[in-house]
């Protein structure tokens, strides 16, 4: 369904952030994209919105190059931007509307549904923002910006996911309910975060990218999370004192699990 | 929403009495109007009187003193003109926030989807841009046990308007491209509506359209 071949990408006047990263997505697959602040998770998730286009290399999207000339306009461009949505890192960025409502019916309006409205009530009521339906989402807290964020682009019903830290600023509660989300779904996701506690949940497979963009892993996730090595070539793995009834020592180490404490009970 | 009345009647009530502030020249009119706009805006009248004196202050006092010095150097020198220009201005200021005091400058603006559009892009910025201030303010007086020197307080001054600079630009190379993610620069308007399996299409516009087809041009990030 996705295919980048030897992408690279740098912005004007500044070193390479996607260095030869080659990717293949299959259609309902879940990926992680891991990698440290700076080593592009967020340019290689713009790219796969056709919002920024590569130096070298190609993208695929059902089989189809999506190249500057293609996404000008017409039928191939409306298609391809209600297939493929973008949840942005900060979600501030994303909403420019007077209302909520407004907020999650203008993707629907803006590609010409019919159902426009009843999406946004759809989405309003599935994500528990009803209450909020007439606010203005800048007025918001952090976790409900998120959450109409995500109401917005759910709205145009996509094929593929591409979420940059949708975690980041949500409590507890509304991770665990992205989660599971994301797990029945159906849908191709590709998601980016540096919190390996909550790779795991996200997906089943994963890309870890390197200093400068570079492609270090593409596979199983679990066995990721295992790799020494590579989790800190990545700089994905820290280094801190733990203290034990009086006795401190440190080693390198991540923290991959945020349920391990049930498992202690 | 004030009185029952539609908050898009008092945009255009405050916007005639603008226009009508504007068209008197005589004093005594602009301070009865004054007073009759301090009388009726009810219990919050002294902060907004002191907000609409705090924000012309320094403009009108270098203005006023300005305007004093040459007219007297001139010998033309006139009290009417300056206590005219003062209260006009103080006038307008007491009438604006008045107005966003009691009326949702967004819900006013609800007759135009470009307008709205603009309003709510502006009270977005606004919103964050007073949060980083009120963040760099606290900021620096947990780092200032005593009153800090004047050059460390314009070295803050300089941090703090880079940073504003730099958030601003940030912020609409970010937005841009959200909006055109979903379709926001991209004209379809030549297309039939969409068939893709998730129900017809309908007639009529987006909210908004570009207004050459040709600004789908390739970002740059700053």
């Amino acid at each position: 369904m996705i295919e980048l071949t030897d992408i690279h990408f740098a912005w004007p006047d500044a070193p390479a952030i996607l260095d030869g990263v080659s990717l293949s997505v299959r259609e309902g697959e879940k990926l992680v994209l891991l990698g440290a602040n700076g080593s592009g998770k967020s340019t290689l998730l713009k790219l796969l919105n056709g919002l920024v286009q590569p130096q070298s290399g190609a993208y695929r999207y059902g089989g189809e190059e999506v190249t500057p000339a293609r996404l000008k306009s017409g039928e191939w461009t409306r298609r391809f931007r209600s297939e493929v949505v973008l949840l942005f890192q900060h979600p501030e960025a994303m909403l420019f509307n007077p209302t909520v409502r407004d907020e999650i019916a203008y993707g629907p309006r803006q590609l010409g549904f019919a159902d426009a409205e009843a999406r946004a009530e759809r989405w309003l009521a599935a994500l528990g923002l009803t209450p909020l339906a007439d606010k203005a989402p800048f007025a918001l807290s952090g976790g409900q910006k998120q959450k109409v964020a995500l109401a917005a682009i759910l709205s145009l019903d996509p094929r593929v996911l591409l979420l940059d830290e949708p975690v980041s600023s949500l409590d507890p509660r509304a991770s665990g309910w992205l989660v599971d989300f994301l797990l029945d779904c159906g849908k191709t996701v590709v998601v980016s975060t540096h919190n390996l506690s909550m790779a795991t949940e996200l997906g089943e497979r994963c890309l870890v990218l390197g200093e400068g963009g570079r492609p270090l892993y593409d596979g199983p996730l679990p066995e990721a999370l295992h790799d020494r090595a590579l989790l800190e070539s990545a700089n994905l793995v820290h280094r801190h004192r733990h203290r034990h009834d009086g006795d401190t020592h440190a080693y390198m180490h991540a923290h991959t699990h945020a349920h391990d404490w049930e498992s202690s009970r | 929403m004030v009185l029952g009345v539609k908050a898009t009647h008092w945009l255009f009530a405050y916007l005639a009495a603008v226009v009508a502030v504007t068209l008197l020249h005589e004093p005594w009119l602009l301070a009865a109007l004054l007073a009759v706009a301090f009388i009726a805006s009810g219990l919050s009248r002294l902060k907004i009187l002191r907000r609409a004196v705090l924000a012309i202050l320094t403009f009108n006092l270098t203005l006023s003193l300005g305007y004093a010095m040459v007219a007297a150097w001139q010998g033309n020198f006139s009290a009417h003109y300056l206590l005219l220009v003062n209260l006009r201005v103080l006038l307008l200021a007491y009438l604006g926030f008045w107005f966003v005091s009691r009326v949702n400058l967004i819900e006013a603006c609800r007759f135009s989807p470009t307008l709205s559009f603009v309003v709510t892009l502006a009270a977005g910025q606004i919103e964050a841009f007073s949060r980083a201030l009120r963040d760099f303010r606290l900021a620096f007086v947990s780092r200032n046990a005593a009153a800090p020197p004047l050059s460390a307080r314009a070295r803050h001054a300089a941090a703090q308007a880079g940073h504003l600079l730099d958030k601003s630009v940030c912020m609409a190379a970010e937005t841009a491209l959200a909006m055109r993610s979903r379709g926001c620069f991209d004209d379809y308007s030549n297309l039939p509506p969409p068939v893709c399996g998730r129900g017809a299409g309908r007639e009529g516009s987006p909210v908004w359209r570009p207004r050459r087809p040709d600004t789908a041009t390739a970002y740059k990030k700053p």
